[in-house]
């Protein structure tokens, strides 16, 4: 059934260039949010895969001089937020880029709120309580192995988990020599992640034909496109395919609260340090199996995504959920063969089956995004652990 | 950490040798366009459904090269150089950076490609810029073989002009030399 069109509120300022030489169009864009000083924020790993050369030659016929900081680490703190401040500042930039994903766009968005106003800033955001002023242009240059908030209104800095809905990267650039092939786990991981997002995006009560949009693409981009980004890593149009998969499940899930396995799996990642994308996976099946006897579950809008055109036109009324979890146990499958070390069920990543009970309520903390009903996710959680893929 | 030691400034260092490339071959499409007005009847007849005094440019931002032709109140058509400051111009196609012309200007993407891709901005009229990109596909045709014409262009005619050599020999003569 189509969601209802009444009384919904969809948001995605985000300008996307995607696809071959779509780097090369940074300055002409630049200088569409007047801006001609940009400083570009990335990891020294990143760095190190060539990410300086090809800055510099998308910027060497530009006139531009671009300032470039490697010094990203995995877990920043607000400490480091203060030193870009102080360069940013004393080195007359305009503008931020941010190179890579997670923490990288974690940093460029709490620098940003706290240059377009006062450093204080980033305590009202804490708080979701900024006021809804337009920040200074951003642009992100994500790659394979995204969290899953790069696109989004939030970001966390050690203890701080920043919401402001005008963070939100103002373009976003999809280009194949900044989507570099990664180790497979990890592309599967953020894969699964992406997935699970789109997919939860379509459970949502309040779900609209705009999320639904972004929810199918996300979903078929990743069902058609991640084993060949698997067995084939410089095939450029699947790397890039992900990668816009993950642009279109994270703005369906910034206009929506997140789902149970989504809240679930960023828990257990944190108490047993998998990737959020492994656990969401392994959950996915569970969960959807879970909704399969709600009378409002969109079953066969799912299994349009998950399965595609041919094989939607051919399903009984009613089987479109216990199809699209068929459909993604085949995947999880795939993947097992394809990644020697992939888990095959939530034992395998360092529980114990005494720490469910407490995942049970840190699932809600998570991102302070709606209520979940502790019942099915311990039921879930139970069955999750009773399955081996 | 004050942060100074990972960061660097990246200044631009240009592309010489891609900015002469395409600098080139604009300089020779511009010339070889008002040659092929005067012996081809379609690239003729495009330029008489154009105001008389028409001009237009394709250049590359943000700073060049450009090629301007335009049409004389006699409905001359004639190559105009490079420079467009000072000049009145009613139909500017600029190509967003030097990587898309080198694109176009290897033929690897046709210009009907380009401008889907959103490779190319255009200020002006619409009809006025089709005419342009036609005139450019038809004048291509000419100058290239037919196995690297039909990757630049939208649709490689079937009978591209009963006096295809013939033609052709006059427009790289013109385009060289520059006769008018």
């Amino acid at each position: 059934m189509s969601p209802s069109p009444n009384s919904f509120v969809f948001c995605s300022p985000a300008k996307v260039l995607s696809g071959n030489k779509a780097l090369e169009n940074l300055p002409v864009e630049l200088a569409g949010m007047d801006a001609c000083r940009p400083l570009i924020l990335t990891t020294a790993g990143l760095a190190s895969r060539g990410m300086e050369r090809t800055m510099a030659a998308v910027f060497a016929d530009s006139g531009l001089t671009v300032g470039f900081f490697t010094g990203i680490p995995a877990f920043p703190d607000r400490k480091l937020v203060r030193a870009l401040y102080g360069l940013y500042r004393d080195r007359g930039h305009d503008s931020l880029i941010a190179l890579g994903a997670g923490p990288v766009l974690d940093v460029a968005k709490a620098l940003n709120i706290a240059l377009s106003g006062a450093p204080e800033d980033l305590e009202a955001a804490a708080a979701g309580t900024l006021a809804n002023r337009k920040l200074r242009p951003l642009t992100a240059i994500p790659n394979l192995d995204v969290s899953g908030y790069e696109m989004t209104r939030y970001a966390s800095l050690s203890s701080l988990s920043l919401t402001a809905p005008t963070a939100v990267p103002e373009l976003i650039v999809l280009d194949p020599r900044t989507v570099l092939p990664e180790a497979r786990k990890t592309t599967a991981a953020a894969a699964l992640l992406t997935l699970t997002q789109a997919v939860e995006a379509f459970l949502h009560p309040g779900r609209n034909q705009l999320t639904d949009a972004y929810a199918y693409g996300a979903t078929r981009y990743v069902m058609e496109n991640l084993p060949t980004a698997l067995k084939h890593p410089s095939h450029h149009s699947s790397r890039i395919a992900l990668a816009n998969a993950a642009f279109f499940a994270q703005t369906a899930f910034d206009n929506l609260s997140g789902g149970m396995i989504f809240c679930l799996g960023m828990a257990m990642a944190r108490r047993c340090a998998v990737s959020p994308g492994l656990i969401m996976g392994l959950l996915l099946p569970h969960g959807l199996l879970l909704e399969m006897d709600r009378e409002e579950t969109p079953g066969r809008d799912l299994f349009l995504a998950v399965g595609g055109a041919e094989d939607y036109a051919v399903i009984e009324e009613g089987m479109g959920i216990r199809k699209a979890v068929d459909r993604f146990v085949e995947l999880l499958l795939e993947l097992q063969s394809l990644i020697p070390d992939f888990p095959r069920s939530i034992r395998d990543i360092g529980l114990a089956k005494s720490d469910l009970e407490e995942l049970s309520g840190a699932a809600g903390n998570v991102g302070g995004r709606g209520s979940l009903a502790l019942s099915e996710v311990r039921y879930l959680l139970d069955k999750a652990w009773e399955t081996r893929f | 950490m004050t942060g100074m030691e990972n960061y660097r400034e990246l200044p631009p260092r240009g592309k010489p040798l891609k900015r002469a490339y395409v600098a080139v071959m604009l300089w020779f499409v511009g010339r070889a366009i008002q040659a092929a007005a005067r012996v081809d009847d379609a690239v003729r007849e495009e330029f008489a459904a154009l105001p008389a005094g028409f001009t237009f440019s394709l250049g590359v931002l943000p700073r060049g090269p450009a090629m301007i032709v335009g049409k004389d109140e006699d409905g001359r058509v004639r190559y105009r150089g490079w420079q467009t400051a000072g000049k009145r111009i009613d139909l500017q196609m600029k190509i967003k950076n030097l990587e898309g012309a080198i694109l176009m200007f290897t033929f690897q993407e046709s210009t009907a490609a380009a401008t889907a891709r959103n490779r190319l901005i255009v200020d002006g009229e619409v009809p006025a810029a089709c005419a342009v990109v036609r005139v450019l596909d038809r004048v291509e045709v000419y100058l290239l073989p037919k196995i690297i014409a039909k990757l630049a262009v939208k649709r490689y005619p079937d009978r591209p002009g009963e006096d295809k050599l013939r033609n052709r020999i006059r427009i790289y003569v013109g385009a060289v030399f520059g006769f008018r």
